[in-house]
């Protein structure tokens, strides 16, 4: 049976990361209901790990790594299902709420039509504050791809017109 | 401008992720998971454990780190064709006891039983001749050789003397009589038994006394010599038919000799002996006198323990086959006959071989090697200052040995090489695919 201690200290983890490791999940997947499942394998992972883990490791960036992963397990699961169902048809995120589509600004949108493979660099380095070396080992890409991909993902953005007109 | 973009990316993500609250029985949830799950397995914790390590955090990689990397591989690899090498050897290698004697290119010179004709041998090279001859045997016995058959009226079981005396002998069997023991049966060798390599293996082997070893070399001394001789102007012919009979005149032989011109004339030669070892030191002298001594080295090898060994092992085999022939007349069935016969015959054959390797080690202690060069002072072999000499050899030295790493480290490459392939093809399928699950 699992030891007091070590309850407390996964909840302590709990309580900390969890909402960030959520929202980073909702993010990548556009699925509340996946980042769910995502947010609650992510931190069963690191209860397994728990007993070993080492005293410096910076258990937030640990933490998102593992939802990262989680994450592009699904991409690639999706992914999967829909060749082997229905090779036309593209996934659609589920429709967000109306409050939130009206605070939503051009480069919001712009966000949202950027391909997984820009999107999730994007999310890991400006929003999880990955550095592009962290960003290659969980995506498992050189970093220089790295770059490039944030260099796209950026032109791509900064060329948007609604942007532009903002600037 | 491309610091503006980045920060309404930011804001853009923050914005986004405001929006995602995570539902309140998410937590619950989890602990109650993680509660039901328990302890987890070894597995589950290793995999946890590695997924830690990787996000350590620690200074990169430091250089001096992939030196050692290298190194330990390079080590690795080493030791791989290392290992490879001495398997190889160990497989192609064959009984040490049986090497041929290195300086007498013609082979092992051949021993004769008294009385037998002497062979002729052959010469390495063109410009000398020479028969080498089978030592002489007159005036004593000739320990060098193996007795045939010993006396069928040796005890049974009889073991083989190895310090015995002068007439102790290893016998092998031979159907047509056997010899004697002692003074006796060394007559009867000398006599005309029948020559070593002509004896048949028989049913009814007397193991005999061990032959005597040379008192002049000790109990079991090879002894091996190499001389230079510088003879004067025009005299190298004179002195190389001189050369040519030393070694008959002091009972032994010329293994091999060669001799080369130089400006359109015999000048120069290299002569390979083999003297009883009792008579080396006679010889020596006698080759002195063809010239000028310039170099003369020499070196010893104790191989007594060698000898004693054979002796017992020869010994063991006898008793085992005696009890093998004893199982022989006891037997009652033909296919009892017939094993036992097989055994005896696999015995057999051990002893013959045994006493083969034993006699050729013995030849060697007879008889000792002598290597002499012969020379005109125009056709000189070139000699290096004693400093250049050692620089230039341990410069030979060095280069044979970074070569020698360098192929073993190549030989462990190979082997490693195919599993370095096929990991490198698995690791980049899988990273291809991941990559295509991305786009």
């Amino acid at each position: 049976m699992p030891t007091k201690p070590e309850l407390q200290r996964l909840e302590s983890w709990i309580d900390q990361y969890q909402p960030k490791v959520y929202k980073a999940a909702c993010l990548v997947l556009r699925d509340p209901v996946a980042a769910q499942d995502v947010a609650q394998d992510t931190f069963l992972r690191a209860w397994n790990a728990m007993s070993r883990v080492e005293e410096d490791v910076n258990v937030e960036r640990w933490l998102c790594r593992i939802s990262i992963n989680l994450c592009l397990n699904q991409i690639r699961s999706r992914r999967r299902e829909q060749t082997a169902v229905d090779r036309m048809a593209s996934y659609q995120p589920p429709e967000d709420s109306y409050e939130l589509q009206a605070t939503r600004s051009e480069l919001d949108e712009a966000l949202r039509r950027l391909p997984d493979r820009l999107r999730v660099p994007l999310i890991l380095r400006y929003y999880l504050d990955f550095s592009e070396s962290d960003i290659a080992k969980a995506l498992s890409l050189r970093t220089g791809t790295v770059k490039s991909r944030l260099h796209d993902a950026r032109r791509l953005l900064a060329n948007d017109a609604a942007v532009q007109a903002a600037h | 401008m491309s610091d503006k973009i980045e920060e309404e990316i930011t804001r853009a993500l923050a914005a986004e992720a405001l929006a995602y609250e995570p539902p309140d029985h998410l937590v619950g949830e989890t602990l109650a998971a993680a509660e039901e799950a328990g302890n987890p397995g070894p597995l589950a914790r290793m995999r946890g454990w590695l997924e830690s390590r990787r996000l350590r955090r620690r200074a990169e990689t430091p250089r001096w780190a992939f030196a050692g990397m290298a190194l330990a591989i390079l080590v690795g690899l080493y030791g791989v064709g290392f290992m490879s090498l001495r398997s190889g050897q160990n497989q192609t290698s064959g009984d040490p006891d049986t090497q041929l004697d290195a300086r007498a290119p013609g082979g092992i010179p051949e021993i004769q039983a008294p009385g037998r004709e002497p062979g002729t041998g052959q010469d390495s090279v063109t410009g000398g001749q020479s028969a080498p001859q089978a030592p002489s045997c007159e005036g004593g016995n000739c320990p060098g050789m193996i007795a045939p058959d010993s006396a069928k009226s040796a005890p049974p079981g009889a073991g083989v003397d190895a310090g015995g005396g002068p007439d102790t002998t290893v016998g092998s069997a031979g159907e047509g009589g056997g010899v004697a023991p002692g003074p006796q049966g060394q007559a009867q060798r000398r006599a005309g038994s029948p020559p070593v390599d002509s004896i048949a293996p028989g049913p009814v082997p007397i193991p005999g006394p061990a032959p005597a070893p040379n008192a002049a070399a000790g109990p079991g001394i090879i002894r091996t010599g190499e001389m230079e001789v510088r003879v004067r102007k025009g005299r190298f012919e004179d002195a190389w038919a001189r050369a040519m009979n030393i070694a008959g005149k002091h009972g032994g032989f010329v293994a091999g000799s060669s001799a080369d011109q130089v400006k359109g004339r015999l000048s120069r030669g290299t002569l390979t002996v083999r003297i009883p070892a009792a008579n080396l030191d006679a010889a020596i002298a006698d080759f002195q006198r063809l010239g000028r001594l310039v170099r003369l080295t020499s070196s010893s090898s104790d191989v007594s323990g060698q000898l004693v060994d054979f002796d017992a092992r020869i010994r063991a085999a006898q008793a085992r086959e005696l009890q093998l022939l004893e199982l022989l007349r006891q037997a009652r069935s033909v296919s009892d006959s017939l094993q036992v016969g097989t055994a005896l015959s696999e015995v057999r054959t051990e002893i013959e071989s045994l006493q083969a390797q034993r006699a050729n080690l013995q030849s060697q202690v007879q008889l000792a090697a002598l290597t002499v060069y012969v020379y005109e002072p125009q056709a000189a072999p070139e000699r290096p200052k004693p400093l250049e000499g050692r620089l230039s050899t341990a410069w030979d030295r060095a280069l044979d040995a970074g070569s020698l790493t360098l192929s073993t480290i190549v030989i462990g490459a190979g082997f490693v090489l195919p599993l370095v392939v096929l990991g490198l093809i698995v690791w980049g399928g899988l990273r291809l695919r991941r990559r295509l699950a991305l786009r």
